[in-house]
This record gives C-alpha cells, sequence and structure tokens, in this order.
C-alpha cells in the first residue's frame, strides 16, 4: 500500500529580509539580501494509510511550518513531500476566517476553499451549523466571536469535508470542555474512517491517547520518530532533564575505605533490560531491585542503616523508605561488608527517567555516613496508556452506582 | 485544466467575489443601491454643469447634454479601471491570512477587483442607457459595438491587477502612489475634455495612450454607434500582451512575495 503521507528529505527555508522592497531589488540585481532561516531541514518520514500521526517539541521546534507543509500551503524549499487524497487542515486560530463576515458566509468561503463547488456547499451547510452549534450566532459577524465560538466554527467547516487526510493544530485547545470532547469524538471516528491524522499538541496525553506514532522535532529536525509511547516518553525525560540543571553523575563503585566511618561501596540495579549504550530499563509492574553494599568499618550493626529513595528526574521524590523506618537489622559478612537488597516486587512507576539517593544513616537517623545522591539512574516503561497516566500506579477500584 | 477543478476555482472566485462586493456596502444604509445611484448623481450633476453651468459645447451641432453623456461614458471605462488599479495594490497583503493559511491559489486574487469593476461598470452603463433613452439617442446596435471594448478594458484590467498586485507586497508605497497616478492619467486621456482641444502637435502622443483610445473607442460605439475594427484588433492585441507579461510576473515574483507578505 502507498503511504498516505511521505516526505523525502523535507527542508523549509524562510527567506528574512529588512524591508519587503529587498526581495524585489533581490529579484531585480541579483544579490541576496536575505537572511536564511532552516524552519525544517532534512525530514523524512512515511505514514501508512488510516495512520495516526502525533507531532510533539518545543515551541519554535517547527511542528507548525511542518504542518503547513502537509495542509498543502507551503511548499517545501527541497526535498519531496507527497500527500495522498483529499485533506483538511485546521491550523492556527480563526485562519481563514473574516471578521466581517458572517458565520454562514466564512462556512460558504471556507468550504469552496476546500474544494467544494457551489452545490455541494449549499448541500454541506446544514452540516457545518449543526456541528458548530453556533444557533443565532451564525447570521452575525465573525468579530464578534469569542475565540471558543470561532474554533467550533472552523472545526465544524473541516469536520465536514470528511477528509481522507486530516490535519489538526492546537487549535482545540481554546475550545470549551463539551466541545473538545466533541471534536476529539470526531477526529477519532474519521480515524476509525480509514482517514489518515496527523495531530499538532502540546497535550502530551491526546497525542498518546489519540496516535499510534509520533514524530519529535527539535530545532526543525526530527529527534525520534516511531511508537508514540515511546516518542513521548523520551520527549518527557528531555522536558524534566532540562529543569534539572545538574547531569546525574555516574554510579561509579568505590573501593573500600577503612576511615573508621562505614561507607557505600556499591549500588546496583537487578533485573532491569539494559539496552546498549542507554539507560536500563524496568517495565511498570515488573520486579525492582536494588543491591546496595557498603562497609561497615567496625561500627557496631545495630547504628547503620540503610535508606533508598527514587527521584523523578525533576526533582520529585517519588518513594524513600529505609531499613530504619521498616526496623530491618543489618547483618554484616566475615569481612566486615554489609550486603542488602530492597525489592519491589510489583514496581508501580510510570513512564519516565529516574534515579536513585542512597543513604547510610545511624539509628537515630540525623547522623549521614555516606550518600549517593543520583545515582544508577533507570528509565520506566509503560506497557499501555491503560495503566494510567502521572507518576506512579496507585491501588484502586471503581465502583459504579448501579442503575 | 479539468472540468472539475475549473468549477473548483469558479466557485472560490464566485465565494470572494460576493464577500468582496457585499463588503463594499456593509453598513451602509442604502446599501447594493449605491451601484445605481451613484452613476446617476454623477450623470445628473455632469448634466447640470456642463450643460447648465458651464454651457460646454465640443462642436457646433452637438446639443449641451450630448456632452455629459460624452464625459460620463469617458468615465464609464476609467472609473471601472481605476477602480481596479486601486484596488489591485493591496488586494495580496489584505487576503494574507487566506494565502498563507490555505490553499487558496494566488492567482484567483487578483481577478476580484476586476470583476467587481465590471459590475460597477454595467451599472454606469445602464444609467447611462437609460440617459440616452431619455435624449432619444440610444442605439441599440452601439451597444453590441461597446462589447468588445469592454473585453479589451478587462483585459487590461487584469494585467494592471496582475502587476500591481504583486508589486504592491514588495512596495507597499504603492497604495499612496496609486491614486497620484491615477489623477495624471485622467489629465493625459481626453475624459473630461475633447482631443480636438489639444494643440496640434501634441496630439501625436495621444496615440500611444491606450486609454486614449479605448476613451475614443467606448464614446464611438455608445454614442455613435460605429465600430472602429482597426481600434479593436490594435487594443486587442495590445491587452493580451500587456496581460501575458503581466501573469508572467506575478507567477514569477509569487514565490518570494510569500516571504514577505
Amino acid at each position: 500500500m502507498r503511504a498516505a503521507i511521505s516526505l523525502q528529505q523535507v527542508g523549509v527555508c524562510y527567506r528574512r529580509y529588512a524591508k519587503p522592497s529587498d526581495a524585489l531589488w533581490e529579484w531585480l540585481a541579483g544579490r541576496q539580501q536575505h537572511q536564511a532561516f532552516h524552519a525544517l531541514q532534512s525530514i523524512s518520514f512515511e505514514l501508512a494509510p488510516g495512520g495516526s500521526l502525533g507531532i510533539i517539541g518545543d515551541n519554535g521546534a517547527g511542528k507548525s511550518t511542518l504542518l503547513r507543509l502537509l495542509a498543502g500551503t507551503l511548499s517545501p524549499s527541497s526535498g519531496m513531500c507527497v500527500v495522498r487524497g483529499r485533506r483538511s487542515a485546521l491550523l492556527e486560530l480563526g485562519t481563514g476566517l473574516h471578521g466581517e463576515y458572517s458565520g454562514l458566509d466564512n462556512a460558504r468561503l471556507g468550504l469552496a476553499l476546500r474544494g467544494l463547488d457551489s452545490t455541494a456547499i449549499e448541500r454541506e451547510l446544514p452540516k457545518v451549523l449543526a456541528f458548530a452549534e453556533l444557533g443565532e450566532f451564525i447570521q452575525q459577524p465573525v468579530k464578534t466571536y469569542s475565540s471558543g465560538m470561532a474554533v467550533r466554527l472552523v472545526f465544524a467547516i473541516a469536520a465536514v469535508v470528511e477528509p481522507e487526510v486530516l490535519i489538526v493544530d492546537e487549535a482545540l485547545s481554546v475550545g470549551d470542555q463539551y466541545f473538545q470532547k466533541k471534536s476529539l469524538d470526531h477526529m477519532r471516528a474519521t480515524l476509525a474512517q480509514g482517514a489518515t491524522l496527523v495531530f499538532c499538541s502540546h497535550n502530551l496525553y491526546q497525542v498518546r491517547e489519540l496516535c499510534q506514532q509520533a514524530l519529535w522535532l527539535e530545532q526543525g529536525k526530527v529527534k525520534l520518530f516511531g511508537e508514540s509511547q515511546m516518542v513521548v516518553d523520551a520527549y518527557q525525560d528531555a522536558v524534566r532533564a532540562r529543569q534539572q540543571p545538574q547531569a546525574m553523575p555516574v554510579n561509579e563503585p568505590k573501593t573500600a575505605l577503612t576511615t573508621g566511618v562505614p561507607s557505600l561501596l556499591e549500588v546496583r540495579l537487578r533485573e532491569a533490560h539494559e539496552p546498549v549504550g542507554l539507560l536500563p530499563v524496568f517495565n511498570t509492574w515488573q520486579r525492582f531491585v536494588v543491591e546496595v553494599s557498603a562497609d561497615s568499618a567496625g561500627c557496631a550493626l545495630s547504628d547503620i542503616h540503610m535508606g533508598i529513595v527514587i527521584r523523578r528526574n525533576d526533582e520529585i521524590q517519588c518513594y524513600g523508605i529505609s531499613t530504619l523506618h521498616d526496623r530491618v537489622p543489618l547483618q554484616a559478612q566475615a569481612d566486615g561488608s554489609i550486603k542488602a537488597r530492597l525489592v519491589l516486587e510489583k514496581l508501580p512507576l510510570l513512564s519516565g527517567e529516574y534515579c536513585l539517593e542512597v543513604w547510610l544513616i545511624d539509628s537515630s537517623g540525623l547522623h549521614i555516613y555516606d550518600a549517593r545522591e543520583r545515582c544508577c539512574a533507570f528509565r520506566v516503561q509503560q506497557a499501555t496508556q491503560a495503566q494510567g497516566i502521572g507518576m506512579t500506579w496507585m491501588p484502586h477500584q471503581w465502583e459504579v452506582e448501579p442503575s | 485544466m479539468r472540468q472539475a477543478e475549473l468549477k473548483r476555482h469558479w466557485t472560490l472566485i464566485y465565494q470572494l467575489f460576493r464577500r468582496d462586493l457585499t463588503e463594499r456596502y456593509q453598513g451602509s444604509v442604502l446599501g447594493f443601491a449605491w451601484l445605481l445611484l451613484q452613476p446617476l448623481f454623477m450623470l445628473g450633476l455632469y448634466t447640470v454643469v456642463f450643460s447648465e453651468v458651464l454651457q460646454v459645447r465640443f462642436n457646433a451641432h452637438a446639443s449641451n447634454s450630448h456632452f455629459a453623456f460624452y464625459v460620463f461614458t469617458g468615465l464609464l471605462a476609467f472609473n471601472a479601471l481605476s477602480d481596479v488599479l486601486t484596488r489591485s495594490s493591496h488586494v495580496l497583503t489584505e487576503r494574507r491570512d487566506l494565502l498563507l493559511n490555505t490553499e487558496l491559489a494566488s492567482w484567483l486574487l487578483p481577478i476580484i477587483p476586476v470583476l467587481v469593476s465590471v459590475v460597477l461598470e454595467l451599472f454606469s452603463l445602464s444609467v447611462l442607457l437609460l440617459g440616452l433613452s431619455f435624449n432619444q439617442s440610444f442605439q441599440a446596435l452601439g451597444l453590441l459595438f461597446y462589447l468588445p471594448f469592454l473585453l479589451v478594458r478587462v483585459l487590461f484590467s487584469l494585467a494592471a491587477a496582475y502587476s500591481l498586485a504583486v508589486l504592491g507586497v514588495f512596495l507597499r508605497d504603492l497604495r499612496q502612489l496609486v491614486p497620484a497616478l491615477l489623477t495624471v492619467l485622467l489629465f493625459v486621456s481626453p475624459i473630461l475634455y475633447p482631443l480636438e482641444l489639444i494643440p496640434e502637435h501634441l496630439r501625436p502622443l495621444y496615440h500611444w495612450n491606450p486609454l486614449a483610445h479605448l476613451v475614443e473607442a467606448y464614446r464611438l460605439a455608445l454614442l455613435q454607434a460605429t465600430f472602429d475594427i482597426e481600434r479593436f484588433l490594435a487594443l486587442a492585441l495590445a491587452s493580451s500582451a500587456c496581460l501575458a507579461a503581466a501573469y508572467l510576473l506575478f507567477q514569477s515574483l509569487m514565490p518570494r512575495a510569500r516571504y514577505v507578505l
């Protein structure tokens, strides 16, 4: 099957001129007068018919440019961009609406712009009105509309066209809850009918829910393209990591010290998948083991306790517990070393990037013998969105009032 | 171009045209009646000024009211053209939103002011015909002879619209400049005065003014029911050439224009 959307080495370069007239003189004289700005560079991906793609990335990463490209309102400066099938695009808010005209006139023009002829327009018009639910306001000039009403109208126009490729930008975020749901439902229905969807949103939850695949744009380039859960997770990790100033130090084993003060020797994660060159990965609900070895340095074992804190990379403490609080006595080997494991049979953490803090404390819990902060970075990957969103899975049940 | 595509373009042109025309009279008390009232007022004014006040007569046999028709016919072509010229220099910047955010083909936009000008001209024409019938000098044949020249006027207007539209994106000054140039155009063409008033040695210059020929042709057709075939062929050729050149300019500058819109 041929791809519904296929981009090969697509680049978009905007030219910036100091004055509009410079662009004309450049054409006449042939001397370059512009500054080039590469909004997109060597973008390549394919999307099969019926697929759904979410586009994520920071502001200014080129998301809107990519959407415009797909919508056909912009042509690439280099490369090939092919979109097969009738497309309908919902770009920035209020585009294509003219403030002075009534909602009705705007709907007519909007439909004409989407390639309908006069008879088709009059046939589809009632559907637009029904979807937009603007009531009497449809006769009023659009300039009197609130932004929510305007987006209703725009979405209604885009919705009735029954596109084979639907392209939706942030637009939805301004509608009220009721309309947001309605338009999301519509997108889902359009997808169910076999259409292809490209959806761009800062709402990562919606992207994960609606899209099978996701594309992460960073400074005009594809950072990551693939299954949406994976891409969204990676993007979230990156955003969190940026919020945290220091880099995580690597976990380096220390050789035994004989200073008379108990010290940590090694902290290791067990039972993780260890992809080459990447962080160890745990799945939500899998067995999670941290193994800590320490040197008692001749100290009384009753005065040594271990604490472990799991911290997400945005500095949130997820959970911390110690042998002191759990009242677990430590034991020493013949050489004075201590080995203990923290075991979580069913790791409740959800997708994200985490690290550990390990403490060696005395029995008062106040004195710290040794500590490793931000060690053993690892990732957690949840299998499905059905495991929930947020940081951790919580035991729960639903109680539905019987009818 | 496939038929379906043509039909779609036509629908789009019609919708844009409708919006444009409604916009013009939006909020006014008399609305579309202005289409008729304006030329009616002008013809009445010319009749009073030229035949009662100034008593102008451009030759001994003609009646006074004839001069009012003479001026009005000239302005028929000029006003329509001037409307196109003033509108088209900012037709692209006004529709920036549509151009950048929808798949709208840019070459459709300059057609809109030309279509509007045809509507304006036809209303003025009907006022003229009404006045001529009152004066019992209406000739049906003249109307037939006028139509080919209307086509020439449309071709010239399109040429002007395409070049001004795309140049207007780069040179925002055009918006200020065009009205001034129009006044010049009005005075270097024999519209408010007959060509006979011009000194002999200056007349050859008028040969190079297509508007002068167009105005003459309008008058010959509508007021005297004569068809100047030679003039028609020359004007048709010139206007087609202008349009081709203007369209070429438009298409080659348009990709650049998008950067600065």
